[in-house]
């Protein structure tokens, strides 16, 4: 037995080392392409004020994002898991307060700051450093994480409808409710996320049926509330109409995808970021990878995913620590599913909404809050029997 | 227990989880498969028209030039004030704009707020074609947003209305309509090049997508028109026009040797960078265009095609009896008011006897005399380089069949064939354009051959290089339609006498220094069918010297006021007018005064 565990462990945190070289990979693809998308004859860059220009700021944040890696995977996963005696003081609870307290804050008028007419964003000051801060980004992986925790540690009860599910049910409506308000994709994303880690933490699937009327009428209410949100929808269902409507985002990018070819048309060579492709550096950057490289670099793109993926599948199952595993399924699952979410809006497979490329976006806080997530889930890989011990022998 | 029993339920989930993943992203792979192997051609294409941005560099119009090289036609590069009004959001801004550059313009601001307003969602509107340079310096020095000021070429007419007939006019996009302007607007236009660039989505160039392709400047026009000439027609016309209060007038001026055009003019005439907003019927150059009945114009044409058969000769004597002819078949022919009784043929001509040439078209019959007819260009076009719809009544047309309707078959179906006979010979139920009736009259004065009427002397390039010369097209142009002698006798005998006698229909035109031949006419207006009485279209046919004519003119009054008292006849209306014409025009082409003429005068007179 030990010597399994021994192995396993051993693999598993060979994976860990596997999973940081296909995020760095991202992480640098994706800097390259942002810079060269952002380039523009607009502005000329003056390095003096770097942090002003998204595009540098990109750039400056993959020795970030290697920091924040770093020292997560070297901080003990087990510290994120619930401490029964200090409840409220156990990390993954209290940032989820805190997190419902910033969603509720963003929202105030004066202390949210409007960007593209959505309140998303918390300005923490810095001056001209300009520092800013999505609190949903931070909801996002904190609710994935709460609830793997708080399903793997309470697995008896879990199955109970009002002692186990609904709690974790009604923190998951609340915070879906307050992003929805605002960031619908993000909300989509979190929701479908939260109930694929309920129900793989051993939720019974027919207790989410009371989910299925809120969630219906939270769409309704959030899409028909919005007609931006309504727009893109009936753009992406009747794709014929005319490029100035909603899917006029869509039309572009399939556009640029398109014409890059098999090996695209050269690096920096691409048209479409002239302003043609509004969120080139940030959502749909994955248009101008496709249009610049080519099927090569979208290969390249979706495989690193898949790696991603594939190595969270191998991790979760050397580790023997349920919450472990469980925290791993959820952190990886949900890099997997905010990808495919945002691929599918560039390829025009689903309806325009405004969710990020995990690691290759610009865009700071989502990218540090992702490497946050993904430096919890390389640690799981290395700390895997120390885990599972502890976890065993806990009473 | 639980925990295993829970997580097999789990770990079902789990797998559906990362299937759904991993399905999804081979999709999306599979995805861009189809869309970078199958249709990257469409989507290469679809980004290229979106992002191609084509500069076109127009090219200047050719000039028109006269036969001497004046300018008539030429164009001028002019700022454009153009708006993108998409460009200006608020309202606030588009009061602004529209107070603004209406305050330089000269514009109503209300009118250009509105459209303004109107057409915000568009990238493009224009505020004002061909503004002054001062007004474009201050457009420019205003600095307003999405405010444009391109150069487009305007089209203008330095001698304003002169030759306006000829020249015809151009749209605003320089592209001819009528005239000159439509009839050589393959030369005139020139090939427009263009300059392919990359843009990005505010429509700035960012590359090129191609070479750029210069644009050739249109090739100039030499017409045959002689300003000088042209001016002392219109001048002449005008006068003539408004002495008898006639509804219009047309002249031509012609060269009888080669045909070329050198003046044409019609009054009421317009200026043709006004063209627009003139009256249709104003811009028609009735010289091609409007068949009218000749009258006695026609009857030299008669005489001379009954000497060329030999059925006659001028000196020979013909009854032109003491009252009306009448007989069966071809009803009663008046004189206009004398009656001649026994003359020589020549004074049939002279003094114009209806009856004189009635006599001699039933000598020489409908299939001899028709076929003159033809033979003079009549029922045709004359294939002047202008655009030229009209060919006279009866004119040649294809029948049901797709066979020939000559015009002497119709002619010979008109009426009873004894009165057409004796209509046509003097010119009546036969309707000819002016241009038709002065290419025949110049047939008999440059010793019987037909030429081509032209109006274009040839093309040249910028540098002066002939690029066409249709001068060598008439060099031996012209069919023999009468015999040398026959017309020269024509002249010298028949024509010259109509000015230069006493007796003569057109004394009026009679000129010190060249012998003039002609032929007066005063034909009654055709409306629906009938003779209007009191309605005539006074006309003079004419030439000079008559030893070798250096040009022929017809002058054509439309409807001179018989209220005014002044007469209505061709001689009173428009030999003077001719001779004028003939007075300035042939000092100006610098012909010599009559020596020996003087001799054939006399001899005339006898």
């Amino acid at each position: 037995m030990a010597t399994k565990e021994l192995k396993n462990s051993e693999g598993a945190a060979e994976l860990g080392g596997w999973l940081i070289l296909f995020i760095s990979g991202l992480l640098c693809l994706g800097a390259l392409m942002v810079f060269s998308a952002g380039a523009s004859l607009d502005q000329q860059i003056d390095l003096k004020h770097f942090w002003r220009y998204s595009t540098l700021r990109r750039v400056a944040f993959v020795p970030v994002v290697w920091l924040v890696l770093a020292v997560v995977s070297r901080c003990g996963y087990r510290r994120w898991l619930i401490n029964e005696r200090q409840f409220w003081l156990s990390p993954v609870v209290f940032l989820m307060g805190l997190s419902i307290v910033l969603l509720v804050l963003v929202l105030i008028p004066g202390v949210g700051t409007e960007v593209n007419s959505s309140m998303r964003w918390l300005v923490l000051g810095g001056g001209r450093y300009g520092l800013r801060f999505q609190p949903s980004e931070l909801a996002k992986w904190i609710t994935v994480m709460f609830i793997a925790v708080y399903g793997a540690q309470r697995q008896d009860k879990i199955r109970e409808f009002w002692r186990g599910f609904m709690p974790v049910c009604a923190v998951l409506m609340l915070v879906v409710g307050l992003i929805g308000k605002e960031d619908f994709g993000t909300a989509v994303l979190v929701g479908a996320c939260g109930v694929m880690v309920m129900l793989v933490g051993g939720v019974r699937w027919w207790h989410l049926l009371v989910l299925v009327p809120v969630a219906a009428v939270a769409c309704y209410v959030l899409v028909y509330s919005d007609p931006t949100r309504w727009n893109r929808i009936i753009a992406f269902l009747e794709s014929d109409s005319q490029a100035q409507s909603g899917a006029y985002q869509a039309r572009q990018s399939i556009m640029a995808i398109g014409s890059g070819g098999l090996w695209g048309v050269g690096l920096g060579q691409g048209k479409i970021k002239l302003g043609w492709l509004p969120e080139d550096t940030t959502d749909f950057i994955f248009a101008v990878i496709g249009e610049e490289l080519g099927f090569a670099g979208c290969a390249l793109v979706v495989g690193l995913f898949i790696g991603i993926i594939v190595c969270t599948v191998l991790i979760i199952r050397r580790t023997n620590n349920p919450a472990g595993k469980l925290l791993g399924a959820a952190i990886g699952g949900t890099i997997g599913a905010q990808a495919l979410m945002n691929l599918l809006v560039v390829t025009g497979l689903a309806p325009t909404k405004g969710i990020a490329l995990p690691f290759v976006s610009a865009g700071g806080s989502g990218l540090v809050m992702t490497a946050m997530a993904a430096g919890v889930l390389v640690n799981i890989a290395r700390n895997n029997i120390d885990a599972s011990v502890k976890s065993s022998v806990r009473p | 227990m639980k925990l295993t029993d829970n997580s097999w339920q789990g770990r079902v989930w789990g797998y559906v989880f990362w299937s759904v993943l991993l399905v999804g992203l081979l999709g999306v792979l599979s995805r861009c498969w189809y869309l970078q192997y199958y249709e990257v051609d469409q989507c290469r294409r679809r980004a290229e028209r979106q992002q191609r941005k084509l500069i076109p560099l127009s090219a200047k119009r050719g000039l028109i030039l006269d036969r001497t090289g004046r300018v008539l036609a030429i164009s001028v590069k002019k700022p454009t004030v153009s708006v993108d009004p998409s460009l200006i959001k608020d309202k606030q801004e588009r009061i602004e704009t529209a107070i603004r550059l209406s305050e330089i313009l000269g514009l109503d601001a209300d009118n250009l707020y509105e459209s303004l307003q109107k057409q915000s969602q568009k990238r493009y509107m224009l505020v004002k074609r061909f503004v002054s340079q001062e007004q474009a310096e201050q457009v420019k020095s205003l600095g307003l947003k999405g405010v444009m000021v391109n150069w487009e070429y305007q089209r203008q007419y330095p001698m304003n209305e002169l030759a306006a007939h000829v020249l015809g006019f151009t749209n605003v996009f320089g592209k001819g309509l009528e005239g000159i302007e439509r009839q050589y607007d393959e030369y005139l236009l020139g090939e427009s090049g263009k300059i392919v660039l990359k843009k990005d989505v505010r429509n700035r160039p960012v590359g090129s997508l191609g070479p750029c392709v210069p644009g050739t400047d249109g090739r100039n026009v030499v017409l045959c028109i002689d300003a000088a000439i042209q001016a002392c027609v219109e001048e002449e016309l005008k006068k003539v026009v408004e002495k008898f209060n006639a509804k219009s007038g047309t002249v031509i001026v012609m060269d009888p040797y080669t045909g070329e055009v050198l003046a044409l003019a019609n009054h009421p005439t317009f200026i043709p960078s006004q063209a627009g907003q003139c009256d249709k019927a104003v811009l028609r150059n009735r010289a091609l265009t409007d068949p009218y009945e000749p009258g006695s114009t026609f009857k030299p044409i008669t005489v001379s095609s009954a000497i060329e058969g030999k059925y006659f000769t001028l000196d020979q004597k013909i009854d032109c009896l003491t009252g009306p002819y009448a007989g069966k078949g071809f009803g009663r022919i008046p004189e206009y008011k004398h009656y001649f009784g026994l003359i020589p043929v020549s004074d049939v001509i002279v003094r114009s006897s209806n009856i004189g040439v009635a006599k001699i078209s039933q000598k020489m019959g409908a299939d001899y005399f028709y076929g003159m007819i033809e033979k003079f260009g009549f029922g045709k076009k004359t294939g002047i380089d202008l655009p030229e719809p009209g060919a006279g009544l009866p004119r040649e047309k294809t029948g049901k069949n797709g066979e020939k309707i000559t015009l002497s078959q119709q002619l010979k179906k008109r009426y009873g064939p004894g009165y057409t006979l004796t209509r046509v010979a003097y010119g009546q139920t036969i309707a000819v354009t002016p241009i038709q009736l002065l290419r025949a009259f110049c047939c008999i004065a440059n010793g019987g051959r037909l030429v081509r009427p032209r109006i274009t002397r040839g093309i040249i390039d910028n540098k002066g290089d002939v690029i066409e010369d249709f001068g060598r097209d008439n060099q031996d142009a012209g069919k023999r339609v009468l015999s040398e002698k026959v017309a020269r006798s024509m002249v010298e005998k028949a024509l010259t006498g109509v000015v230069a006698r006493q007796g003569g229909t057109a004394h009026k035109a009679h000129l010190e220094g060249w012998t003039v031949f002609g032929k007066t006419g005063t034909a009654q207006v055709v409306e629906n069918g009938r003779y209007v009485p009191r309605k005539h279209i006074s006309s003079f046919i004419a030439g000079a010297p008559a030893k070798k004519p250096r040009v022929c003119v017809l002058v054509l009054v439309r409807e001179p006021d018989h209220s005014l008292g002044l007469g209505y006849t061709g001689g009173m209306v428009a030999a003077p007018a001719v001779k004028k014409i003939l007075q300035h025009s042939l000092a100006y082409l610098d012909t010599p005064k009559r020596l020996r003429e003087d001799k054939m005068v006399a001899k005339s007179r006898e």
